[in-house]
């Protein structure tokens, strides 16, 4: 797994590490730690190193991705995942015509965000 | 918890009445429940300090009374809106007898996120599990009984659109509140994070006084919620409030994890509850959207659906009005003068010229506004309006505020001040006031109906063109305004945009005739008491001191600023004071015009002869400042309210003078240059 092609400043690199090896215990207890049982989801669905982490707004409509961390701070950070957006959620893209705000499904809501919001939403998506 | 506790919610006076606390996340259905237990018995007002609106009510069966606070829209309890504070902090401090928490069956999943949250507090629950019709629909199959006993809380399975299932759920609540036994599974913490919350709970011991439980605040603190780290700084003895922050910043993305365990704990109820089949099968709301919310299909259908609202809106309420203006009020007139018949002339006169004609000519706008607001709380309730502003977001995004903030400002085409209170629904303070300081720019329909009267008379058959142009310009001035003030005053900040999609649904008759009757009883007690007294006003100002309309006090205040009116083209002092008089209310144009060209009959001839009295040029730039104009004083009235500041609604004056004025000006200069 390519970890210098993993966002700076988040903890991407750190999720996709415990991904590949989901038996490796967290290195600190405080960090964002994908679990157990998404990273075997991972495994199936995104064949492995085929995984990288991409904002949300990068997404095509009908894709979905895993989110892998929250950018923008505990404001944002706390909202969002109030709303279902933790770590490991699955978000199918339901509408994202490249400009303007886009249309996610997320645990059976249908949420509107704006693209600067959906560009805070770390992703990996099969390729 | 115990239920005899002191502090109860408002309206306890009762003491065999129970306190029950109706709450659950936006869309979900909450008011329909509120409104089949308590109907019209409801009271609307505002929480104590806030400008988020509180619904209290009662609901009364044989030897059963129970007192329900409806509380605002939540999707957590980690304060991030005003709302979410205030439901929390009701239920903390006010300790309600039992809550009933309404869900949506159709998103259970983030729906339980807030149950997950409400276990965390010392509070009796019963789940209202809504809208299982809708999910059955969606192929969602959910075992009310077997939630029930994954959560060790009663779940009631309810349709409140058909008033299915809430007898049922008062007689739950009422046993809960009784004292059934009470021992909910609860949601745990990741093991990882057990050391801090044990540490926090410790340094926090002793110190958190009543009401707030202590095992709460240190979740909260962990969770690195605002409002509570604050509460905890101030209670706590400095050595442990260092330890108490030292502990915090390191472990300061621990919220997500805490979000990612309740889901978790989420994932095994509905796993156990919830039957549903594959994925995939494209439903009904996905195939609407793919229309409604496309870029360019989605402002065709927007344009449509805001074309067919106006159109209703004319083709069945004017000939109401029309109605209304010429028999009801003609019939009154005639009644006044029957019942006056010895009376002295001047009291006839203050009933037909100053309060049947004034008041009267207000009330005819009455059917306007129901239909209306008919037709915007159907698509509201359908579900229609979350995606008007979706497809408004980019638009909304030149001015710096976000899609949200087309919904209060469309509201404002009815009347500004459910705009204006409309704009509660934004939660960026920024983005509020500029929400609000817009809001008067759209032409609400009390100045529609001044153009419909006045634009046929001055325009002939231009007078469609005409009305449409001055509308475009009020828009184009709006967006102008908020380009300028965001660039200017914000310097191009951003605001985000999070909104749920509600699923599209039948609307309720219930829940949209309750929206109207929210929505115009302002407007009635508005024309009932501003009205009322402005049109007395100007009635005795044009009448005294006695000697006729002409030599009237309101006379010489109108010549007196007759140079001002000038640079418009208003060399007419009748024209400015009809423009003035629109403060007090935007119809009071035409019952001013009504009353000062002595003409009684408020219909086409009064438009005539103020047409004669000006050039071409003068009349479009007075139908300009008319649209333009300072906004009316319940407007002013409602933006001070809502800002709480006299700032603000003096800004909103200051900047619509000034528009106005310009636009007026200038529209009557470039008209006398071209000949008019």
């Amino acid at each position: 797994m390519n970890l210098t092609n993993a966002r700076p400043n988040s903890d991407a690199a750190f999720l996709l590490d415990t991904a590949a090896e989901p038996g490796e215990a967290p290195r600190q207890a405080d960090t964002v730690a994908l679990h157990h049982a998404q990273g075997a989801w991972m495994a199936t669905h995104t064949d492995g190193a085929a995984a990288t982490a991409q904002t949300l707004s990068s997404l095509p409509a009908g894709r979905s991705g895993l989110v892998v961390s929250l950018a923008g701070g505990h404001g944002f950070g706390s909202r969002v995942a109030s709303l279902g957006f933790t770590i490991g959620a699955e978000i199918k893209v339901m509408q994202n015509h490249g400009r303007g705000p886009m249309i996610v499904s997320v645990r059976g809501t249908l949420v509107a965000l704006g693209r600067g919001e959906a560009e805070k939403v770390h992703v990996v998506s099969e390729a | 918890m115990t239920h005899c506790h002191d502090a109860r919610g408002p309206g306890a006076h009762d003491p065999a009445a129970l306190t029950v606390a109706l709450i659950g996340q936006p869309n979900v259905g909450k008011s329909t429940v509120f409104n089949m237990l308590t109907g019209l018995n409801q009271h609307v007002g505002n929480w104590p300090g806030k400008t988020v609106e509180q619904r209290t009510g009662v609901y009364r069966r044989k030897g059963l009374t129970l007192n329900l606070v409806d509380l605002p829209g939540a999707y957590s309890l980690t304060a991030n809106s005003e709302e979410e504070r205030i439901a929390r902090d009701y239920l903390i401090r006010s300790r309600p007898d039992v809550a009933i928490i309404v869900v949506n069956a159709a998103a259970l999943e983030r729906n339980l996120y807030l149950v997950a949250e409400l276990l965390a507090l010392p509070l009796r629950l019963v789940v209202a599990l809504n809208m299982t019709d809708v999910a059955e629909q969606q192929g969602i199959q959910v075992e009310a009984h077997v939630l029930a006993a994954a959560l060790a809380a009663p779940v009631v399975p309810i349709v409140a659109t058909r008033n299915q299932g809430v007898q049922e759920l008062v007689d739950q609540a009422v046993r809960l509140a009784g004292g059934a036994d009470w021992k909910p599974s609860r949601p745990a913490i990741r093991p990882e994070h057990e050391p801090q919350l044990t540490a926090l709970r410790e340094l926090i011991a002793g110190h958190i006084s009543h009401p707030y439980p202590a095992d709460w605040v240190a979740l909260k603190l962990l969770e690195g919620d605002r409002e509570i780290i604050e509460l905890a700084r101030q209670a706590l003895p400095a050595d442990a409030w260092q330890r108490v922050q030292a502990l915090l910043v390191k472990h300061e993305d621990a919220y997500l994890d805490i979000a990612g365990g309740r889901y978790e704990w989420i994932g095994r109820m509905v796993r156990a509850a919830v039957a549903r089949p594959k994925a995939g099968a494209i439903t009904f709301t996905d195939r609407l959207d793919r229309v409604a919310t496309h870029p360019v299909a989605g402002l065709a259908v927007l344009l449509a659906m805001f074309g067919l609202v106006f159109w209703l809106t004319y083709t069945v309420a004017t000939p109401a009005a029309g109605w209304l203006s010429e028999q009801a009020l003609g019939w009154l007139t005639g009644l006044a003068q029957a019942i006056l018949a010895g009376a002295p002339v001047w009291l006839n006169s203050l009933a037909a010229d100053g309060l049947i004609n004034g008041v009267g000519t207000v009330f005819t706008f009455l059917p306007i506004l129901i239909v209306f607001f008919t037709m915007l709380g159907i698509l509201e309730d359908m579900g229609y309006l979350a995606r008007a502003a979706y497809v408004m977001d980019r638009f909304m995004h030149l001015m710096g505020l976000h899609g949200r903030s087309f919904l209060p400002l469309f509201l404002g085409f009815g009347c500004n001040v459910p705009a204006v209170m409309g704009s509660r629904i934004i939660e960026e303070r920024r983005a509020r006031l500029l929400t609000i300081l817009l809001a008067p720019l759209v032409p609400c329909t009390a100045r529609l109906a001044v153009i419909a009267f006045l634009a046929p008379a001055f325009f002939g058959g231009y007078a469609t063109l005409v009305s449409w142009g001055l509308v475009t310009v009020n828009l184009f001035v709006l967006a102008l305004a908020g380009i300028a003030i965001n660039k200017l005053a914000y310097r191009g900040e951003h605001t985000a945009f999070i909104m749920e999609l509600p699923l599209y649904h039948i609307p309720n008759p219930r829940t949209v005739a309750l929206y109207v009757w929210h929505n115009t009883v302002g407007f009635v007690v508005k024309a009932g008491t501003l009205i009322l007294i402005a049109s007395m006003a100007v009635w005795a100002l044009s009448t005294l001191p006695g000697r006729g309309v002409e030599e009237s006090v309101l006379a010489a205040f109108g010549r007196w600023l007759e140079p001002a009116g000038r640079l418009l083209g208003l060399s007419d002092w009748r024209m400015i004071v009809a423009l003035l008089t629109s403060f007090f209310a935007k119809e009071n144009t035409i019952a001013t015009l009504g009353v000062l060209y002595g003409s009684s009959d408020v219909t086409g001839a009064l438009a005539g002869q103020v047409a004669a009295a000006l050039t071409p040029a003068a009349r479009l730039a007075f139908l300009v400042v008319v649209m333009l104009f300072i906004p009316c004083l319940a407007t002013t009235a409602t933006i001070r309210q809502e800002t709480r500041s006299w700032r603000w609604a003096l800004a909103s004056i200051g900047l619509l003078l000034v528009l106005s004025l310009a636009a007026g000006i200038g529209v009557y200069q470039v008209g006398r240059l071209i000949g008019w």
